[in-house]
């Protein structure tokens, strides 16, 4: 409703603007994974003695959100997208680093954080299956604890707003997936989050549904909600977001605003991969020539025996040589 | 030859048991990946032998024989039970259900090699797993205390063909009940119905201690094959003159079993093949 | 500052009617316990109308239920057509020990039964659903379904301890309430191990072995404890107690009961070892968040 919205005060409005609310600093994740042997007696041995390797799924990954902005996530499958919400939802606890939304960290403050998020996965409904989809928005209401003129208000409104008023009464085995979707949303935003985490929400949509989805997520967004959408469609990037974060093994490669992004694909965006594949060769680049003047330096080193010099500044000759 | 005939003997030709054995190594690994499974259900055994081992000590503490047994031979076949019941616990009923109801069965279908015979030995693969992994150190340890005696060469040679037999006649039944269980379309019943199978093969009781008109029920079906026979044996509570009778009606049950499974399973096979998945 | 008190956190308004922050906090204590049973009612609620949405596979899976429970009791009574007395109990004492072994069984069974579904939680993703609500964890796993087709375990379960009452001409109403309190200390008893038990799926990802040696030490409950050996019995008693769960308590009734002092321990036992397993529950749960899996 127009007049919720409004009620607060707009001097605060301004200063929240400006508030960073979500702050990722070198944030790491690294996960044991146990090894499975080859061959029987490899498996044997493992059987008594397991042995682990280490996966760092995300490395030192810094950004920051402001509040009232739409950031949008992409990256290939394993990059670390559903690793990163889950730390900014409290759902993982980082191996280093910090993670900050609305000022506390989310997992050592789990409920207040859950009141004031809401996380949407496209390809998990929280639908109550068999149950009339009305019903999983009381029961959702009662857990977060809305007073009943609140919750009745923000369901109309979500209801009105995702066409699901016809729905309310169907079970929700029997949706399609558009229709599911477009619940999912409404009981993901039920409770006034400030942040919505959205990952991959219009997966397997078809375009139509696709559309509108993205037309509720703008609405939301002149409401001042923080969205942040994980997304291998960079569609819905280009209609909902206003900045774009790149993640790769575990690394961002690029933070900065859609237009920015246009421009390295002249003017239009490219296909994810495209992206992607551009941004890694880019940054493998500018690793090996990193690793270059290292690389030369340790091949000159051992072959002449040599005292290591900063930048190696032996004749060009004996350099020569060193490095056949 | 008629065509029944001339198909049955390519079927034993085609039966080329070195692949099969793959499948048998293959699941026998599978255990090994398992690590906190393995301690989880060794324990779990451990405790269901100690609760097993002391309700009979406490039966037994008045009498020194019920329904004419004693205790020597009642704790003989029940501790055995134990240590091969890794052995003959299977789970086959649960492979084909779920590959009907997914679709999957398509593609075993397809594959050059018999599904039923496949699965036999796939299960037989983690069959030998636990009873390796679990019955042998149950074994070992009632050896130990004594609470088990090994009888003589001859008694154990005959244990081991009547356990082979027990394990087929084992995997027929869940075979069966595990097509069944798509033709009802539904899995709860058919456990519960499972447990009955269980009792009347004598794993909760041997059949000496049923009242006489369950006896005669559990005499007449094949399940008494699965379990009593072999721990019987061994046990010594088949008499010596009747080992030999025992393990031909055994092999009996076990035949009807396996000819009532294949026939099961082909029927089964041109229902889905005309009909569909 | 990872601080409640941290001024930036205070400052994004609950002093305000705003949209996004509106939801009012439950204060400590009594109106948390409060919230929670009223919630407890509205998953009650889904749970029943989900229920009620097949009502003829709820009838059939119950009736065979029903037969196999009594089934299971078959075992002691032909048992019993051949001895007149295990370990030096009677038959209706053993009955009586069997009733309410399964009485707080199916009382477990019924409430928490979705406890077994952890580790599919944990596999495909609704752990991290359940950790993204302002609820406790453990609320929401067991809350999340109640068994409905063990009515009939239930429904032996009292058949059969009143009908060993009975037998022992026991049947006052001071017993009858002893025996609901019995049971319903042994069913937190049995949760507990079980709470244990399931947990484990937060370790590691193989924990259906746990989850059956929970049942399977519920087991040792039908028989008296005094069958068995002393190890076995000092565990039961002091380790895992599940022994309160039917042997203790039932010991009351009996003239020749002993350690009769141990019965009247039980619901104390049962809270204090629920306590014990909150915690381990707590410690899978933190390490769920670092492991992640």
């Amino acid at each position: 409703m127009v007049t919720q919205v409004s009620s607060m005060a707009l001097g605060d409005k301004q200063q929240l603007e400006a508030d960073p609310i979500i702050v990722v600093e070198e944030l790491t994740k690294i996960f044991r994974v146990r090894l499975d042997g080859d061959g029987f007696r490899e498996r044997v041995k493992l059987f008594f003695k397991p042995e682990y390797r280490a996966v760092t799924a995300l490395d030192s990954v810094s950004f920051t959100v402001r509040r009232g902005e739409s950031v949008g996530y992409i990256g290939l499958n394993g990059a670390g997208k559903s690793t990163t919400i889950k730390l900014l939802c409290g759902v993982l606890v980082p191996t280093s680093g910090r993670v900050t939304v609305a000022g506390i960290e989310p997992h050592r403050h789990r409920k207040l954080n859950a009141r004031r998020i809401g996380l949407m996965m496209g390809q998990r409904t929280q639908l109550l299956w068999d149950l009339p989809v009305k019903e999983s928005f009381t029961l959702l209401g009662k857990i977060y604890d809305l007073d009943p003129q609140t919750y009745r208000a923000n369901r109309d409104r979500l209801v009105e707003a995702l066409g699901i008023g016809s729905l309310m009464e169907t079970p929700a085995r029997m949706l399609s997936l558009g229709q599911r979707t477009r619940c999912d949303l409404a009981l993901t935003f039920l409770h006034d989050p400030a942040v919505v985490y959205l990952d991959e929400p219009t997966i397997g949509l078809d375009v139509f549904a696709r559309e509108r989805i993205r037309e509720f997520l703008l609405a939301e967004k002149a409401r001042e909600v923080t969205i942040f959408m994980a997304s291998h469609d960079l569609d819905d990037l280009e209609m909902v977001t206003d900045r774009v974060l790149l993640i790769h093994q575990g690394r961002i490669l690029f933070d900065g605003t859609q237009g920015e992004l246009k421009a390295m694909f002249g003017g239009q965006l490219g296909s994810l991969e495209d992206t992607v594949k551009r941004f890694y060769r880019e940054e493998a680049l500018a690793q090996e020539e990193a690793q270059g003047d290292a690389h030369k330096k340790a091949r000159c080193d051992e072959a002449r025996g040599c005292e290591k010099t900063p930048g190696c500044e032996e004749a060009p000759e004996r350099r020569e040589e060193a490095l056949r | 030859m008629t065509h029944r005939q001339t198909s049955a003997t390519a079927a034993l030709g085609r039966l080329n048991i070195g692949k099969y054995l793959y499948y048998t190594r293959a699941e026998f690994m599978r255990g090994l990946r398992y690590r906190a499974n393995y301690w989880a259900t060794l324990c779990s055994s451990v405790i269901i032998t100690i609760i097993q081992w002391s309700l009979w000590r406490a039966v037994y503490s008045n009498t020194h024989s019920i329904a004419g047994v004693d205790l020597p031979t009642m704790m003989a076949y029940v501790l055995m039970g134990r240590v091969t019941a890794g052995f003959l616990a299977e789970p086959a009923n649960l492979r084909i259900g779920p590959r009907v109801r997914s679709g999957t069965i398509v593609h075993d279908l397809v594959k050059p090699a018999d599904l039923h015979i496949q699965l036999l030995f796939q299960s037989l693969g983690g069959a030998l797993f636990r009873l390796v992994s679990t019955g042998l150190p149950i074994f070992l340890v009632l050896l130990i205390t004594g609470a088990l005696t090994i009888p003589d060469p001859k008694t154990i040679a005959l244990f081991m063909v009547s356990l082979a037999m027990g394990y087929v006649t084992l995997f027929s039944t869940g075979f069966v009940s595990g097509v069944l269980t798509f033709y009802t379309k539904s899995g709860v019943g058919v456990e519960h119905l499972y447990t009955l199978v269980e009792f009347l093969s004598g794993l909760y009781l041997p059949l000496e201690f049923f009242p006489g008109w369950l006896r005669t029920v559990a005499d007449w079906l094949p399940f008494k094959a699965i379990h009593y026979i072999p721990m019987a044996i061994w046990s010594g509570l088949t008499g010596p003159g009747e080992v030999v009778s025992s393990l031909v009606s055994q092999l009996i049950w076990t035949a009807i079993m396996v000819v009532l499974c294949r026939a099961i399973w082909s029927g089964a096979v041109r229902h889905l093949t005309i009909q569909g998945g | 500052m990872s601080d409640k008190r941290n001024p930036h956190a205070e400052s994004t308004g609950r002093t305000r009617k705003n949209t996004w922050l509106s939801t009012p906090r439950p204060s400590r204590g009594l109106s948390t316990v409060w919230h929670y049973v009223r919630l407890y009612y509205w998953y009650l609620r889904a749970n029943w109308l989900s229920l009620m949405a097949y009502p003829i596979e709820f009838i059939i899976v119950n009736l065979s239920g029903v037969a196999y429970s009594l089934g299971s009791v078959a075992l002691v009574w032909v048992l019993f057509t051949q001895v007149k007395a295990i370990g030096g109990w009677t038959y209706p004492q053993v009955l009586l020990i069997y009733g309410m072994s399964i009485f707080s069984r199916s009382l477990f069974h019924l409430f928490w039964v979705n406890l077994m579904s952890l580790s599919r939680m944990v596999r495909d993703g609704s752990m991290d659903r359940v950790l993204v609500r302002p609820l406790n964890p453990l609320f929401q796993v067991v809350a999340d379904y109640l068994d409905n087709d063990d009515w009939g375990e239930l429904a032996t379960a009292i058949i059969l301890t009143w009908t060993s009452l009975g037998m022992l001409g026991k049947r006052t109403v001071w017993n009858i309430l002893w025996v609901l309190v019995s049971v319903i200390s042994g069913s937190l008893i049995f949760a507990s191990v079980h709470i244990v038990a399931n947990a484990m799926a937060f370790f590691t990802v193989e924990s259906s072995g746990f989850s059956w040696l929970a049942w399977t030490v519920d087991e040792f409950t039908r028989y008296p404890a005094d069958i068995y050996d002393r190890v076995t019995r000092t565990v039961i008693t002091w380790i895992l107690p599940v022994a309160f769960a039917s042997f203790y308590p039932a010991q009351l009734f009996f003239e020749n009961g002993y350690l009769k002092r141990m019965a009247l321990a039980t619901p104390v036992v049962a809270v204090l070892t629920f306590m014990v397993a909150y915690r381990f529950w707590s410690i899978a749960v933190n390490h769920y968040q670092g492991a992640g899996h």
